[in-house]
């Protein structure tokens, strides 16, 4: 597939992996404040949207997937559709526990 | 044979039964389709076949009428289910532990035991808890069923008409003895089980206290 | 039948005599091949293996039980035997029985493809087969003895047990990846491989199916695989996920586990109904009727049965909500089963029918998959659930839907494209005696379970109350019956294609594109890529023959 469109390079600078690196401790840091504080059904709601940013910023920075084709940001956002999908499901359980 | 004893046997069956007449003609009728189709269109009889590519009101019809049955189903089986779930508050409390592999009962006064007394027409409610593995807590004659976590309590209930002695079975694999962990549920006359309640709380030291709560 | 025929002198060497690497012959020049027949044929033969093991446990088991207490083994050995039947049966039978085997075979056939798009892949999914179905043997004779927990591993008691659950767990996990990648390897070659003028809907339904199958496969496996790995790392570790004794949560467990293996039976079954929809027209000499319809409720099944796996968890005291949700749902889903029943029945309305053991072998699944499928309908409400989960009447749905189901899907597949496989031919007299013996042996098997799990036996139970001799009695001879006919049907296939009578190209006139090769097929299948113009179930002909005639 590499060699339909020329192949660029894409010219990283160190600079920016280390922002994203310390912004990702930052969530870690953060994620780990937050499970101290009881915040009920809102717990995983947050730790679980503080993952997706955290993952969001992996998957598209240090994976290279910004600068993928379309085809390959589909497969993603199908298997992630799929785990939402199966997530959610799984919480008709966990949200209505008696 | 179909032992039925508790408040909900009746209905589990009847559900169970009109499912099965219904399946039982579905399923006559495709067989009977089946064969009759290989016998009456065999190459023999019927050398040329003739073609029917679709029929959209047929595939309307084998999807619409399925549907509503199966709705209705659903629907015999949810209302029968939330019976199981409407505990009356004026239950007899009995918890329940379960561990490799038998079952031990506590009545509200402390009084244990390895088998379950309890008198007639009278709700109870049941907590289960495990210490070790997951069991299932199973009286087949009563329809109810229940799995066992070490992690959280269950409950279930029931309420019998029927004097007698019922099979308790664990119903969730749980290693070596699990077809040795029967226990059993006497269900016995009001005064009968008074009667025993303090006997056997006498023996264990225990005062009897609950038979006036249970009276009511 | 005759003008189909090649005259024998005239054929070409075909996939048998040809290898695709550097060894001529021999054993390498098969494990080594990336044709995806050869691969196809070392699916069947090692899943044909396992199966036999897998019968003799099933075997030992119903013989176990012929009467209370103690009657061949104890108590541990038997918790093992249908753990090891379990896992056997479903990660080395049945879930690679149709798409590893006749889906590698035939998928690129009847799309008019010389090859799977990754043949190298292939080998390699048939190697990671191979090694996870060795591991789970092997299992067996290291010290602690094969797993006892029953094929699904539940916590806590897998985390507790000492025996080898890690090796099987492992086990699990490799066969999960084979899975995968087959179900990749497919979806790719469908999307990318089909001959020119060969649409979405000019394909047999049998592709229909392992495309649905092929994105299950891909979507819902690496969630088992996920949880399994948890699982063993929760028993060397001991991190907490699932040990209530830590903190972790035994339910959540079931919901990963069944989140995977209930749309795994989904993969079990929907390609057996592709095959029941290419065998039906074949022997009708019809078109197939609804093809649409069939076609889109196979997509229809792989979507809804991948949201109805809590109807494995009734009454581990889920919420209410999630009862409900779940419970319905598994109604929805038995529509488009419904739905192919009817349309399969229809297609033999006015058809001219051949009973040759192929179509019989799907008769027997119609009848016995609906008898898996009604009694899923009892399974399905909440009420009647509570009280059959967990009993045999559970084990008998089950076995009615994959062995009556797929089990015979893949018998009827076996004797459908047997004379295209190996270029002979089985004798039919013995494999409708076959049949006959195999179904009346499984009905009788399998019958009493519904009765006895109404009337409150619970499963995987080494022992039982007096009540039930009689019907583990009648199960127990059930087995024996079912067991000298799969012997007889397993010994006749094989005469068949070591000393059977050449085949035809086309024995029973089909009209998908494999009968339309030489028999045995060639080393790339086709000289050329044919145009395809019509549809795969074009039977028009003997009724324009006859309208000619008169």
């Amino acid at each position: 597939m590499s060699d339909q469109h020329h192949e660029e390079t894409h010219i990283v600078e160190y600079g920016q992996y280390i922002y994203i690196w310390l912004g990702l401790l930052a969530f870690t840091g953060i994620t780990v404040t937050v499970s101290g504080i009881n915040l009920g059904n809102w717990t995983i709601v947050i730790a679980l949207l503080i993952a997706s940013i955290k993952s969001y910023y992996v998957l598209n920075y240090f994976m290279h997937l910004s600068n993928e084709d379309k085809i390959f940001k589909a497969f993603v956002f199908t298997a992630l559709l799929t785990f939402f999908i199966f997530l959610s499901f799984t919480f008709w359980d966990y949200s209505f526990t008696r | 044979m179909f032992t039925s004893a508790s408040n909900f046997s009746d209905n589990v069956d009847a559900v169970f039964l009109y499912i099965t007449i219904l399946s039982l003609i579905v399923l006559i009728g495709i067989t009977i389709a089946m064969v009759y189709f290989v016998i009456r269109y065999s190459r023999k009889r019927n050398p040329v076949p003739t073609h029917v590519e679709e029929n959209l009101t047929l595939e309307i019809l084998w999807t619409g009428i399925p549907l509503v049955l199966f709705i209705s189903m659903f629907y015999f089986g949810w209302v029968g289910y939330t019976d199981m779930r409407a505990i009356p508050a004026d239950a007899m409390q009995i918890k329940v532990t379960a561990k490799m592999w038998q079952w031990s009962f506590e009545y509200p006064n402390g009084l244990k035991t390895d088998t379950l007394y309890v008198p007639v027409s009278k709700a109870v409610r049941i907590e289960l808890r495990s210490t070790d593995v997951t069991h299932a807590f199973f009286i087949p004659a009563f329809r109810i069923k229940k799995d066992v976590y070490t992690n959280k309590t269950n409950d279930v209930w029931f309420q019998s008409e029927k004097i007698g002695r019922y099979d308790i079975a664990c119903a969730e694999y749980c290693g070596l003895q699990h077809s040795a962990m029967y226990s059993a549920v006497h269900i016995m006359k009001q005064k009968d089980f008074e009667q025993w309640f303090t006997n056997a709380s006498a023996k264990a030291g225990l005062k009897p206290l609950v038979v006036a709560q249970v009276k009511n | 039948m005759a003008k189909d025929s090649v005259p024998v002198e005239k054929l070409e060497p075909s996939y048998l005599d040809v290898s695709t690497n550097k060894y001529k012959t021999g054993i390498l020049s098969w494990i080594l091949s990336v044709d995806h027949k050869r691969i196809g044929i070392l699916y069947l033969f090692s899943m044909m293996a396992f199966f036999i093991v897998a019968v003799f446990f099933g075997f030992l088991i119903r013989l176990e039980l012929l009467s209370p207490g103690k009657t061949i083994v104890d108590a541990q050995t038997y918790n093992q035997l249908f753990t090891l039947h379990g896992l056997i049966m479903i990660f080395l039978f049945i879930i690679p029985g149709l798409p590893a085997v006749f889906g590698n075979f035939f998928l690129p056939i009847m799309i008019g493809a010389k090859d799977v798009i990754f043949p190298r892949l292939n080998l390699m999914s048939w190697y990671m087969f191979a090694i996870g179905g060795l591991l789970a043997v092997t299992s067996i004779f290291l010290p602690g003895g094969s797993a006892d927990t029953g094929w699904m591993f539940y916590v806590p008691y897998s985390i507790r047990t000492t025996t080898n659950v890690s090796p099987a767990l492992l086990a699990a996990f490799i066969l999960g990846f084979s899975s995968i990648l087959t179900g990749l390897n497919f979806i790719t070659t469908i999307h990318r491989m089909r001959a020119p003028g060969m649409s979405w809907f000019k394909m047999p339904l049998f592709v229909w199916s392992l495309y649905a199958t092929g994105w299950v496969q891909i979507l819902a496996t690496p969630i088992i695989g996920i949880t399994l790995a948890l699982v063993a790392i929760e028993r060397f570790l001991g991190v907490g996920i699932f040990d209530p004794a830590l903190g972790g949560d035994p339910v959540l467990y079931q919901h990963l586990f069944w989140i995977y293996s209930h749309p795994a039976v989904y993969i079990m079954i929907l390609p057996a109904m592709g095959i029941v929809s290419e065998i039906i027209p074949t022997f009708s000499r019809r078109s197939i009727f609804g093809y649409k319809f069939i076609a889109f409720s196979s997509l229809a099944i792989a979507l809804f049965g991948s949201l109805v796996w809590a109807h494995h968890m009734f009454t581990a005291g889920m919420s209410d909500t999630a009862q409900f949700v779940f419970s319905f749902i598994t109604y929805v889903v038995s529509i488009p089963s419904a739905i192919k029943v009817f349309n399969w029945l229809s297609t033999m309305y006015k058809g001219s029918i051949k009973a040759d053991p192929p179509l019989l072998y799907v008769l027997s699944f119609i009848f016995q998959f609906s008898i898996g499928g009604f009694t899923g309908l009892m399974l399905g409400a909440l009420s009647v659930n509570i009280h059959l989960q967990d009993t045999s009447f559970v084990v008998a749905h089950f076995h009615y839907v994959m062995f009556g189901g797929t089990g015979f899907g893949i018998f009827a597949a076996m004797h459908y494209w047997f004379p295209k496989m190996f270029g002979r031919m089985y004798n039919l007299k013995v494999a409708t005696w076959g049949w006959g013996i195999v179904t009346f042996g499984y009905n009788l098997l399998y019958m009493p379970l519904f009765v006895m799990g109404y009337l409150g036996m619970p499963r995987r139970y080494y022992d039982y109350l007096p009540e039930f001799h009689t019907y583990h009695v009648v199960s127990t001879v059930g087995s024996w019956i079912l067991i000298i006919g799969l012997t007889v049907m397993l010994t006749n296939l094989w005469v068949g294609m070591k000393r059977g009578k050449k085949a035809p190209m086309n024995p029973w006139g089909g009209e998908t594109l494999e009968w339309k090769i030489q028999t045995p097929p060639i080393l790339e299948n086709f000289h050329e890529i044919p145009d395809i113009h019509a549809g795969p179930y074009d039977y028009s002909k003997y009724e324009k023959a006859a309208k000619e005639a008169t």
